[in-house]
């Protein structure tokens, strides 16, 4: 457990190292807000509709405070540290770790995220608050939220770990990295709620593990869900979860069979 | 004329570079297109599901983003490595050898900065605007698109600058890269037509940081006439803007101490 613990403080210690670029999030985040608030704004007055597509315009914006929050907590570029081992062979060294591979990039991130929700999350959850009108809808669903979310930076890690395990194949993944934090926030429902989607598109989603990043947390902080409801979303993504590990677990045993270490 | 020889040198480097892992440079074009895409599906899912932003048809707001992809293309393929090359030689501290070369730092900056990524955007970009011509009933041999060209002109002037101050800042405080984001997000302003703001903020935006000059106003002057007044004091306020990067340049020039950071 101590192991454990040790790789957790270095990834603090990561984070306090580039803490100028955590906080500068406090600027850049609101901005995103104070766009989208003015946005549906418009379209919300100009159409004089109270509820489009079941959402008011209070929970819109709730909604995208919230998304922010979990884009900031569920940021993750494993991928790009994977493909760093594999590119330059530094692979080699971890494996000589007495420490999984998979549990020192998970352990390490886990610091990165105790310190970004000090200083990124809570920041711009209270900037919502004060300035945004963003409200908490009840406890017992702020405390769902949170474990929700908890499975979703997991859900977001095993995921950047899949795309960073194909630089075993593809070698440099620049391309692919650089476009999934925005797939995943556009098919997580990010953007808009997944319910502004086609009637298919939605179907589809309920069959894929995207919408249990944002769409499905969000949801139950503004109270969509009944606290059954709820609980079996959460039930989904540990399964979510468990199906991503093995996939994991799998494709990792094929790639480091593959791989000989010389950096290519 | 030498510094037309450096960017087409710089062009097949960066060419070389990019493939050499050529599976990657393929995949990269390709989502690079998609990426740029997303931004007219959440247009189409906003028109298919409310009615939109007024005073704006749908197919008037895919030709404001079609503008605004090429403009952002087009910073991309030709600015930004201005940028970057900056902040990351400031903070080697090895910015020195630009100073050294027989030409002025940011000439040879600008005619050396080439990403092959933002030619993926401007072609997607292209293509959209061509679609939307085509819907509207547009013709390129009209007034209006000549004024439609000179506006995207000095929108990519604009962004030149936006670059500079940027660049400029990183001289000056030489740690960084935290200013690069804060200038992708002040960037985000552009991303909707100017007139769902608040009026003092378009004021804002017009005249002392003209960021709506990116694509709203462009695409206002090619469908309905903008007044020969406000072309004025776009040209103005963009000229001014240009004129306080170059200042702000040479002054971070002048404060650079090549120690790195």
């Amino acid at each position: 457990m101590k192991k454990y613990r040790e790789l957790t403080k270095i990834g603090a210690k990561i984070a306090l190292a580039y803490k100028f670029d955590f906080i500068v999030s406090i600027f850049t985040v609101p901005i995103s807000i104070i766009v989208f608030y003015f946005l549906w704004k418009t379209i919300y007055a100009y159409s004089g509709l109270d509820v489009i597509r079941g959402y008011t315009f209070e929970e819109m914006v709730n909604y995208f405070i919230m998304s922010m929050v979990i884009a900031l907590l569920g940021w993750s570029n494993i991928e790009r540290v994977v493909e760093y081992d594999v590119l330059y062979g530094e692979m080699v060294l971890r494996l000589l770790s007495p420490v999984t591979y998979l549990a020192s990039l998970f352990y390490t991130e886990m610091g990165l995220k105790a310190m970004s929700l000090l200083v990124e999350a809570t920041p711009i959850f209270l900037i919502g608050i004060v300035f945004f009108k963003a409200k908490v809808f009840s406890i017992l669903n702020l405390i769902l939220y949170a474990i929700a979310v908890l499975f979703s930076i997991g859900l977001v890690f095993l995921i950047s770990f899949l795309i960073g395990l194909s630089s075993f194949w593809l070698k440099r993944i620049s391309g692919i990295s650089r476009s999934k934090k925005l797939f995943l926030s556009f098919l997580g429902g990010g953007f808009v709620p997944l319910t502004f989607f086609p009637k298919i598109f939605q179907q589809i989603s309920e069959w894929l593990p995207f919408q249990y990043i944002r769409y499905v947390p969000i949801n139950i902080y503004l109270g969509k869900y009944s606290t059954f409801l709820a609980l079996e979303m959460i039930g989904r993504q540990i399964i979510w979860i468990i199906l991503l590990y093995i996939i994991a677990k799998i494709l990792w045993n094929r790639a480091i069979r593959k791989f000989c270490g010389v950096g290519v | 004329m030498k510094l037309v020889r450096i960017f087409f040198k710089a062009v097949t480097m960066e060419l070389s570079r990019r493939m050499a892992y050529k599976a990657d440079f393929i995949i990269r074009c390709f989502i690079l297109v998609i990426n740029s895409i997303i931004s007219p599906i959440f247009a189409l899912i906003l028109y298919t599901t409310t009615p939109g932003i007024p005073g704006w048809k749908f197919e008037e707001f895919i030709l404001f983003q079609g503008t605004l992809i090429f403009v952002f293309g087009f910073t991309h393929a030709f600015f930004w490595q201005l940028l970057s090359f900056t902040i990351y030689e400031v903070r080697k501290g090895s910015f020195d050898r630009f100073l050294l070369l027989p030409y002025k730092p940011l000439s040879y900056l600008t005619a050396s900065s080439i990403e092959t990524d933002g030619f993926s955007e401007m072609f997607t970009g292209i293509i959209i605007i061509w679609w939307a011509f085509k819907k509207l009933g547009l013709s390129i041999f009209s007034a209006n698109f000549i004024l439609y060209i000179y506006l995207v002109f000095l929108a990519l002037v604009f962004h030149y600058s936006l670059n500079i101050i940027t660049a400029s800042f990183s001289l000056i405080f030489i740690r960084s890269w935290a200013l690069m984001d804060i200038l992708s997000s002040l960037v985000i302003f552009a991303k909707y037509p100017a007139s769902i703001y608040h009026i003092g903020m378009v004021f804002f935006f017009t005249f002392i940081f003209p960021i709506a000059i990116s694509a709203h106003y462009p695409v206002q002057a090619l469908l309905s006439a903008v007044s020969y007044k406000l072309i004025l004091f776009l040209t103005l306020s963009v000229s001014l803007f240009f004129y306080l990067s170059i200042s702000l340049w040479n002054f971070g020039l002048k404060k650079y101490k090549s120690a790195g950071g």
